[in-house]
This record gives structure tokens, C-alpha cells and sequence, in this order.
């Protein structure tokens, strides 16, 4: 097997496609699909484990990307997402939920788990360098008579959902970033619908309260 | 209609799947609470960016990357055919 380090990182790439290029059809589609791919990988059908890893390597590493802003990381675990699946593939229940709401959740569980892990990394971080950063990011992108949109947009929500705490983070990315429904983020969080809908106003607010402190038209 | 009620209310109202009566009811209370309409016109400016922001696309060696390290020839604990022919017929144990 070959190391992580060993292998190349190239950066992240962006599309001008709206966010949520998955729509609810497709997401909803993909449902018994993937559960056909889980029975085919179990019965030793060699493709049917690529064409799932094909099929999911960018939810897992877009979430990852949002969630921890760096694309080195992003790949990592998605990488140990995947051995996580491969390794657990016979303990899915396509009668409990999707396979797509099952890999959220383990996706999910391993940013908390990094994310706790790296705390005392981040910590590090001098306040001086995180004014800096902001202030830039501010000049770069505060062109009050323009609005943004595409790969700029996109950055900037970026840099302002670092800002938010890992539970509003991971509400708004998997229902504005990803296009999950409520019951399927309350499944993926174990939280009630309830409690989404509140962390995600909540959520959206800061973000929108990060970006007019950063002086960025949206 | 009072605050707490509003927020549990918001995010089905900006996805505009409330009853007409339930819309009216929040949009009552935005006029006479600035705080709850000021939350409200945040919350739409925020989704209005994260809707026009481009997708993340994974770089395309990933796919690669992952599928080397976990070759699907492997899939669900498959043993290699070497070991099924030749270690599991003598040894008991290699069955584990």
C-alpha cells in the first residue's frame, strides 16, 4: 500500500457550476443505485468498487474541503474515508438510510475526529496572523459595487466558514453546500430536524455577520 | 408569533414550503420585530452568496490516488486467490 506522502497533492479546482450541481433528483436517484453497487462490491463484482468510489469522490472531498479549508488535508481523509467504507462495507443496511447518508456520516465523524485531533495545531495560530489574513481577504475581495459570484464567491464563503463553529460549519455545508435535505442532515448529525433548522439560521447569520466584518458585498 | 417561534419557522419560510397563513404570520412578526427581520436579511444575503459560489471540484489524481490504495480487487475482505488455493487447504487457521 502506498504511503500518503508518496503520492502527489495537487491543488483543489473549481467550477463555474452553481454550488449545488447535485440536485435533489439525482441525489434521491443515486439511492437504490448505490445500494446495487454495495450488493455488487459484497458479492466480489471487482468494478463495482470503483464506479463507487467514482461516484462519491466529490461529495466526500467537497465536504472535506469546506469543512477544513485545505486541499492537502481535503485528500487525506478523503482517502481514509474510503478505507473506512472499504473496511465497513458489510456493516451498511440499505433498509437504515442511503448509502449517500451513511458515507455523510462517516465523512462527518472523521472532521470532528481531525478537528479535535489538530485543535492544539490550530491554536498556534497567532491572532496577529488571523487579522492578517482577514484584512487581505478583505481588500482582495471588497469591491462594494460588484457582486460576487463563481470562484471568488466561493473563497470567500471558504475563508468565512473557518470563522463558524464546527457545528454550524458542518449544518450549512451539508444543507447549503451539498443540498441535503433536513431529515437526511438530522440522520448524518443524530440531531433532531429541529435542532438542524436552528444551527443552520443560526449558522447562515454568523456567516452573513463574518462577511459584512470582512466588508464583502454579498 | 414570538421570536423562538420565527426561527423555528425561518428556514421553511426561505425555502418557501410554509402555509400561506404560517408566511403571513412570519412576515407579521418581521415588521413589527427588526431584530428577527434584520436575522432574515442576513440569512438571505448568506444564502444568496453560497448560491452563486462555484462547486469544488476534487483534483482529478484522487480518484486515482484512492483507488490505488484501495484496489477494488480486494473488495469486502475477498481473499487472494493464491491464499485460497494454496495456504487455506493446509492451514485451518488461515481461514480467520
Amino acid at each position: 500500500m502506498a504511503s500518503v506522502a508518496q503520492l502527489a497533492a495537487p491543488q483543489a479546482k473549481w467550477t463555474w457550476a452553481p454550488a449545488c450541481a447535485a440536485t435533489e433528483g439525482s441525489w434521491r436517484n443515486r439511492v437504490d443505485s448505490d445500494a446495487q453497487l454495495v450488493e455488487r462490491c459484497l458479492s466480489g463484482d471487482e468494478t463495482a468498487w470503483e464506479d463507487l468510489v467514482r461516484q462519491h469522490t466529490r461529495r466526500v472531498y467537497s465536504i472535506c474541503y469546506r469543512f477544513t479549508g485545505r486541499d492537502s488535508e481535503s485528500q487525506d481523509l478523503s482517502q481514509e474515508v474510503f478505507l473506512r467504507i472499504f473496511r465497513n462495507l458489510r456493516s451498511f443496511r440499505s433498509g437504515e438510510g442511503s448509502f449517500g447518508v451513511w458515507l455523510t456520516r462517516l465523512t462527518r465523524n472523521l472532521l470532528i475526529d481531525n478537528y479535535r485531533r489538530t485543535r492544539a495545531e490550530r491554536a498556534t495560530d497567532s491572532i496577529e496572523e488571523q487579522l492578517g489574513m482577514l484584512e487581505e481577504k478583505t481588500v482582495a475581495f471588497g469591491h462594494a459595487d460588484s457582486v460576487l459570484a463563481g470562484r471568488e464567491a466561493s473563497e470567500v464563503i471558504q475563508n468565512a466558514l473557518r470563522r463558524l463553529s464546527p457545528e454550524l460549519r458542518e449544518t450549512v455545508i451539508l444543507r447549503d453546500l451539498e443540498e441535503m435535505e433536513y431529515r437526511e442532515i438530522a440522520q448524518v448529525l443524530n440531531v433532531p430536524e429541529g435542532t438542524v433548522k436552528s444551527r443552520l439560521n443560526r449558522g447562515r447569520a454568523e456567516l452573513a455577520r463574518v462577511l459584512k466584518r470582512q466588508k464583502v458585498a454579498i | 408569533m414570538n421570536c423562538a417561534d420565527f426561527e423555528i419557522l425561518l428556514c421553511d419560510y426561505l425555502d418557501g414550503t410554509l402555509a400561506e397563513e404560517r408566511r403571513h404570520e412570519i412576515e407579521r412578526h418581521m415588521e413589527t420585530c427588526a431584530s428577527c427581520a434584520a436575522l432574515t436579511a442576513d440569512v438571505r444575503s448568506a444564502l444568496g452568496l453560497m448560491e452563486r459560489a462555484a462547486a469544488v471540484e476534487p483534483p482529478a489524481e484522487l480518484l486515482t490516488r484512492i483507488l490505488h490504495v484501495i484496489p477494488g480487487n480486494n473488495a469486502a475482505g475477498k481473499r487472494p486467490w493464491w491464499r485460497r488455493r494454496w495456504i487455506e487447504p493446509i492451514l485451518p487457521w488461515a481461514w480467520l
